[in-house]
């Protein structure tokens, strides 16, 4: 889109300005005492050039100079802000256009030469539109898409007067406003404040705005533009072009093509300011540009591009550390974070136990909800960070050279304000948030609970409604009813992150190591903007990656262990298994007698077998192979092609199917009780720690039969297996004073390391 | 070291190398594209650029038109129908039919501002044209006339009957700055440059009528009555060039101007036709008949 640009300001200094509606601007700047008031009410926060000022001196001699109307947005939008000389007035129009020229340099070149005059519209924005009544109003209002024709007849008794000042360019605060026309003003001035309490914590692309009016507040959705213009002078929202010229990458260009002489082929050199990702200049009939770039990443949450308006709301209301005890508490969580970092050794967590020394508010807290005392015990911690003071920093501070842009990247940026929930597979994370909930909530802070997957979402959310049944809890997810809807407690897919700004006070990201979050760098940087100022990420997994654990190691990362499942039996430790590949055994439609007696005991004793493959190809022809094996049994093969899999799902979890071949679509979040788990081709580099761990997991989840058999069968032992198995005796032992006495001999000895089975 | 890179001269060796090292980059490290529809990764030999071949092979193609007039893969009863008669473009064809695939894809392209689909999309109608040019050339003849003419054509480089001008139909204003582009006009522009043919804007959309595709068919038939103009300041003289091409080709004197319009999807083809009768008026402003014939994306 195309929008106006005007100089305002002093007689010593002028400012550029972005218009939406120029009616807007022109009372702003024309003057008028009602909204004088309405600046010295937020002359406290500051962002707005003119608002520090008294009114004395901010309306003197101010005027107010027509530049353009209408040039591409991200052209506007990159000059908009910037400070001139007060001699900026007495420019004339071609001084105006050398000037324009001048500044958005190098972004013109990539223009065909012949258009820029045109695009620039500063030409024509002068005397031909100007000159008269006519032309003055009918200008506005071709600007202005949705145009008011209400209140475009309500001031056409004015238009005489409004144009004679107009005629000269300028515009000095000196003619009479009608009482329409503070009637209007009144008027927009309350949608305004609305559409600055809609927009708080918010980050939308103008399609998105208005499709968010249309829910919540229809009256406002035909002329948003001109209360957004208001809310932008009043300096509360941010207005900007959606995707952004990436200064870096054309240098980077530039000094290729220089190198090679020439054509340098087709460079991301934009960035989208919603989502953070590269994105390709391309021509486009909205704004008339040939270099608007449309971002591809985000594109499934409406098209953002760089004629496309982006509306950023302020932070929401941020909330404090407990401020009495907040020194006491300081002191004291240091010790108990640089103990709970002691990797090893479990004592941070014991004495987080013993409880000497927490405050006794807290364990009231804990107590109400009912923790196991590993849970309790993380719980302490992590509730003691969150009340904790940490020095203040940028949010979205941009990843430093050589680091990663994900999660882990940014962690190490800025270690102090996060914190790591490293709880085994099985551990009861959902419950262990609760009482991080409950201290941001009681605090009046808001809370955001981020998930990589929609199923997750919705299982989650009738828990935590239960928990917190005072609470507003909004389910976000791509499809979501409640797409608009604001509560305390947001709980969301990561995708939904991006229609966020500043507005969380604590930011849950449950399995950080899982697809899509994981290795998604426009996720992370999501999960970055989303946050408030003063806000705290707090990271949940069972099998953090590795960077974040180097940091956990490092002491820089606050991280708390659970290493024990909810019913305080040691984790089953996998037996690795020597069998052929699983290419051999299909062609040869012979399985192992290794496997196949295991297979038969696990049957035998009642339990389900959950058996993962490497590649969905393999799941069919194996699930036949089993099928012929044991005659009377059911066998299901599902995979991520599989449309009835929540189905297939279902009926093993039931047990009508007792043996489920699949690949690792179903490593997480799948509890079936009673289930024995294994790997077949675990030396696949398709596996790797993280995933072996998980689907490790999926044995032993329940309290009445806690120790389910895991086998790793493959050809050879690799690192991944290694590993895996290393990990989990880790958090066995680690677990050691938290098992039930009768459990606490099991899972620490070596079993069989390799037993041949062939 | 490198002798030759000392001998030439510091800077100059510099560059050479770079430029066999971006070569070799190239051979090593092929650029990888992903599939448009399922981001699966794409060879380079496809017959579609930048989708798969699962993908592809999901291309509802239109092999034998059934309908001579709208090219439609059934029998159709709307080019039965009396009115039908009146049309003012010669006929229709289409590359595919308008199922749920591309349906899909035909919305994720206009809706979702994925232009890049216009790659495959013009693919498919360079392959429609190309039909409709064997099927007007009146190649119906024995596989070995068949091959021989080919190879003629392939020598004289392009197919005997050609179009000389493509267009395409516009749309609004306030759609265009809605979408950031015409749909039908980078399919068209697409078309043009890989057949080597030149491509203008004739029309123009006067009125906004919305979308067509929320009418039912009755709506849709005088829906569209003056919503098309031709183009304000359309010059004459820009047609002259056909004259001497033509006189080329067509010795014996009088000849139509072939103008091909595109556009993406064909229902009724009331679109079309009313295009076809804006263009019909070019006649009278050049002095020569002008015959239209419609190429469209997909056939519902």
């Amino acid at each position: 889109m195309k929008v106006s640009l005007y100089a305002a300001g002093s007689m010593n200094e002028m400012c550029l300005y972005l218009s939406l509606d120029q009616r807007v601007d022109r009372l702003w700047w024309g003057g008028d005492t009602h909204w004088e008031k309405q600046s010295e009410r937020f002359s406290g926060t500051d962002g707005e050039p003119y608002r520090g000022k008294t009114n004395a001196s901010r309306y003197a001699g101010v005027r107010m100079l027509p530049i353009s109307s209408g040039m591409p947005l991200q052209w506007v939008s990159k000059l908009a802000g910037m400070k001139l000389n007060a001699c900026a007035a007495e420019w004339s129009r071609v001084e105006w256009e050398r000037r324009v020229r001048g500044w958005l340099g190098e972004r013109l070149s990539l223009e065909h030469a012949a258009d820029v005059s045109f695009l620039l519209g500063i030409s024509e924005a002068g005397r031909g539109d100007m000159t008269g009544a006519e032309g003055t109003n009918s200008k506005v209002t071709d600007n202005s898409v949705t145009d008011d024709k209400m209140t475009d007849d309500k001031m056409t008794d004015d238009k005489k007067s409004a144009a004679k000042v107009w005629m000269d360019d300028v515009v000095i605060r000196s003619c009479g406003i009608s009482v329409s026309e503070q009637a209007w003003m009144q008027s927009l001035e309350k949608r305004a404040e609305r559409i600055v309490w809609l927009l708080k914590g918010r980050s939308l692309l103008s399609g998105e705005l208005e499709s968010m009016l249309r829910e919540m507040a229809p009256d406002l959705e035909s002329d948003w533009r001109a209360a957004a213009q208001l809310a932008y002078l009043q300096g509360q929202i941010h207005l900007q072009s959606a995707v952004e010229a990436d200064e870096n990458s054309r240098k980077k260009v530039r000094q290729e093509s220089s190198r090679k002489g020439g054509n340098s082929g087709k460079r991301k050199t934009h960035r989208c300011v919603r989502c953070g990702s590269a994105a390709f200049g391309g021509p486009c009939a909205s704004c008339g540009s040939s270099d608007c770039a449309r971002c591809e990443a985000c594109r499934s949450l409406g098209r953002s591009r760089s004629c496309e308006l982006l509306l950023q709301g302020g932070p929401r209301p941020q909330v404090h550390a407990v401020g009495s005890s907040s020194s006491a508490l300081n002191l004291d969580m240091n010790v108990s974070i640089d103990a709970g970092i002691n990797e090893d050794t479990s004592e941070g967590i014991h004495r987080g136990l013993r409880s000497a020394s927490r405050p006794p508010d807290l364990q009231a807290r804990l107590a109400r909800w009912k923790l196991s005392p590993a849970q309790t015990a993380a719980a302490d911690l992590a509730v003691r960070f969150l009340e904790g003071k940490r020095q203040t920093f940028q949010t979205g501070t941009a990843i430093k050279a050589g680091r990663s842009a994900d999660a882990s990247g940014y962690a190490a940026n800025d270690p102090s304000s996060r914190f790591l929930l490293w709880a085994v597979t099985g551990a009861g994370k959902t419950e262990m948030l609760f009482p991080l909930i409950e201290s941001v909530r009681s605090r009046g802070g808001q809370v955001l609970v981020a998930t990589p997957r929609r199923d997750v979402v919705l299982e989650l959310a009738p828990r935590l409604r239960k928990a917190f049944p005072n609470e507003t809890c909004v389910t976000l997810y791509g499809g979501s009813e409640e797409r608009w809807r604001r509560g305390g407690l947001t709980l969301a897919t990561t995708h939904q992150l991006l229609r966020f700004a500043q507005a969380f006070d604590l930011v849950v990201i449950d399995e950080l190591d899982a697809f899509p979050f994981h290795g998604d760098p426009m996720l992370a940087y999501a999960a970055e903007i989303c946050r408030a100022p003063e806000g705290k990420t707090v990271y949940l997994s069972a099998t953090p990656p590795k960077e974040l654990q180097r940091l956990v190691r490092s002491g820089r990362l606050a991280c708390a262990k659970v290493p024990v499942r909810y019913h305080r039996h040691p984790l089953p430790v996998p037996e690795l298994l020597h069998i052929p590949s699983l290419n051999e055994v299909l062609r040869r439609k012979k399985l192992p007698d290794s496997l196949l007696r295991r297979w038969r005991t696990s049957l035998n004793r009642g339990a389900q077998v959950f058996i993962f493959v490497p590649k969905i190809a393999f799941a069919e022809p194996l699930a036949a192979l089993l099928r012929s094996a044991f005659a009377g049994v059911t066998v299901g093969a599902t995979s991520s092609k599989d449309e009835e899999r929540g189905h297939k799902v279902q009926s093993f979890r039931a047990s009508d199917v007792r043996m489920l071949v699949t690949t690792t679509i179903l490593e997480r979040g799948v509890t079936v009780p009673r289930s024995d788990v294994y790997i077949l081709e675990a030396d696949s580099g398709l596996f790797d720690e993280a995933s072996l761990v998980q689907m490790a997991g999926r044995a032993g989840r329940s309290a009445d039969d806690p120790a389910g058999c895991v086998v790793f069968a493959s050809r050879q032992k690799t690192r991944a297996q290694a590993g895996a198995c290393r990990q989990i005796r880790r958090m066995n032992r680690l677990a050691k004073p938290f098992l039930l006495p009768q459990a606490a001999n099991k899972g620490l000895g070596f079993r069989r390391l390799w037993s041949r089975g062939l | 070291m490198n002798g030759t890179g000392n001998r030439h001269g510091n800077g100059n060796g510099n560059g050479s190398r770079v430029r066999e090292l971006s070569v070799l980059r190239k051979l090593l490290i092929p650029e990888f594209k992903s599939c448009l529809v399922c981001s699966r990764p794409v060879k380079s030999k496809g017959s579609l650029p930048l989708l798969c071949e699962h993908c592809t092979d999901n291309v509802p193609w239109i092999v034998q038109p059934r309908c001579p007039v709208c090219g439609r893969a059934q029998g159709c009863p709307d080019c039965l129908r009396p009115e039908a008669r009146s049309r003012a473009f010669i006929m229709n064809r289409s590359a595919v039919l308008y199922d749920t695939t591309m349906r899909a894809w035909i919305a994720e392209y206009k809706y979702g501002g994925r232009e890049q689909f216009v790659e495959p999309f013009s693919m498919m109608l360079e392959q429609a044209y190309r039909q409709m040019c064997r099927e007007l050339a009146g190649d119906h003849e024995a596989p070995i006339r068949h091959l021989f003419s080919s190879l003629t054509r392939l020598m004289s480089g392009r197919p005997q009957w050609n179009v000389d001008l493509i267009t395409w139909v516009p749309v609004s204003r306030e759609r265009l700055e809605e979408r950031g582009f015409n749909q039908a006009e980078l399919l068209a522009r697409k078309l043009a440059k890989r057949l080597n043919m030149p491509a203008c804007e004739m029309l123009v959309r006067m009125t906004h009528t919305g979308k067509q595709s929320f009418k039912k068919r009755a709506e849709r038939l005088h829906n569209l009555d003056g919503a098309f103009g031709l183009l304000p300041n359309l010059d004459p003289r820009f047609f002259k060039q056909w004259d001497f091409i033509g006189s080329r080709e067509h010795s014996e004197g009088s000849f139509p101007i072939k103008i091909l319009l595109v556009d993406d999807i064909y229902t009724t083809g009331t679109t079309a036709a009313v295009c076809s009768s804006v263009l019909k008026r070019l006649e009278a402003a050049i002095g020569r008949s002008v015959s239209i014939y419609s190429l469209t994306l997909a056939r519902s």
